[in-house]
């Protein structure tokens, strides 16, 4: 058995949108999630959120739109010469086209941004690939060093957006190097793999008895499917019952998944147990009636004086 | 005359790219919508490598 290391994590920035994540430097055009100063590829200190470039070339196309306006405009006052009306003309209709396409291109620059974000997936997806890769090997380079935290870190950055299986396994893979604790900036659903994965089942144990909060619909999606699989590991019966334990705390849940309560209601935690008696106690109607019949039954059999 | 020339096409350009505005903000896509795009494009990456 490895020993575990007491680590500090920094919290994870989660942005409302993956993309917001990714850096693009100004230099050579590498991508990157790592938010650091100098571009990993030419150490250049030009790299800035993606989505401040495609403001900034939103932002350059329109001021180029505004200098074409300028620039005949100004043409057609210098060969106004001396006629007045038609200097007039000239200035007036330069003007007013001028602030006419200014405040249109104002109100559409939100729209305009989220355009050239949309050009730069479009045109530039394999040098997100690529700079995502490069990440990656940069990762392995900082765990040969023997940084672990900051792998993880890199790793947790990275998965965000690419959301493959080898990476969700080298994070989980660490984690459980790691001595895990509740103040920590844990996450769960992100690291689901497709297949079974029995350190992610021991993760998934270990989040269930610190963080019941993280485990949710996708988790205990994950565990009916895999139920077989976690029964088969040595401490998969304990794993079971602390994902069942933590179901018990919505009624949603319970609805959801009584066959997993079902079969370990008469393993849970007293505290649990009734918690799971009283949803049940309260609307027995909404619930199973299988589930409801092996509540009485495990409450009259172990809590009834 | 040049000065019409000159006016015309200042007048024609800022009507173009006006209505050109217009226009694409119908088409313009959703932050959710590029998120998946963006994810869609890394998954595919990821299966066309060795």
């Amino acid at each position: 058995m490895t020993t575990r290391e007491a680590v500090l994590l920094k919290p994870f920035e989660r942005p409302e949108y993956a993309y917001q994540k990714l850096s693009r430097c100004r230099g050579c055009g590498a991508y990157t999630v790592l938010r650091e100063e100098e571009c990993p590829a030419c150490h250049k200190r030009k790299l800035i959120p993606i989505e401040e470039e495609a403001a900034a070339r939103a932002r350059q196309s329109m001021w180029f739109e505004r200098l074409v306006v300028l620039v005949f405009g100004a043409a057609a006052v210098y060969f106004a010469g001396e006629d007045v009306p038609l200097l007039a003309l000239a200035l007036g209709g330069g003007i007013l086209s001028l602030v006419l396409l200014w405040r249109v291109q104002l109100r559409m620059l939100p729209g305009q941004r989220l355009r050239r974000l949309a050009q730069l997936f479009e045109r530039e997806g394999d040098r997100v690939i690529h700079g995502l890769m490069e990440d990656r090997e940069d990762a392995i380079a900082v765990f040969r060093s023997g940084d672990k935290p900051r792998t993880y870190e890199m790793l947790r950055e990275i998965g965000y957006l690419m959301r493959t299986d080898p990476i969700k396994m080298e994070q989980v893979l660490l984690l459980q190097t790691f001595i895990l604790r509740k103040d920590m900036d844990l996450m769960l659903e992100p690291l689901l793999m497709d297949q079974f994965n029995v350190d992610l089942a021991g993760y998934i144990g270990e989040i269930a008895r610190l963080r019941k909060d993280l485990i949710k619909e996708k988790t205990l999606r994950y565990v009916m499917v895999h139920e077989a699989q976690f029964r088969r590991m040595e401490d998969g019966e304990e794993i079971l019952t602390l994902v069942a334990a933590a179901a018990v705390r919505r009624a949603r849940y319970v609805k959801l998944y009584p066959h997993l309560l079902m079969r370990y209601a008469h393993r849970l935690p007293r505290d649990r147990f009734m918690r799971l008696y009283r949803t049940i106690a309260e609307r027995p109607a909404a619930y199973l009636d299988e589930l409801v019949a092996e509540t009485y039954r495990v409450y009259k059999e172990k809590y009834q004086s | 005359m040049v000065t019409y020339v000159c006016i015309g096409i200042v007048f024609l350009f800022t009507g173009i790219r006006i209505a050109l505005y217009y226009i694409r903000d119908r088409r313009t896509p959703e932050p959710r919508d590029l998120e998946h795009s963006l994810l869609s494009v890394l998954r595919q990456g990821k299966r066309e490598a060795p």
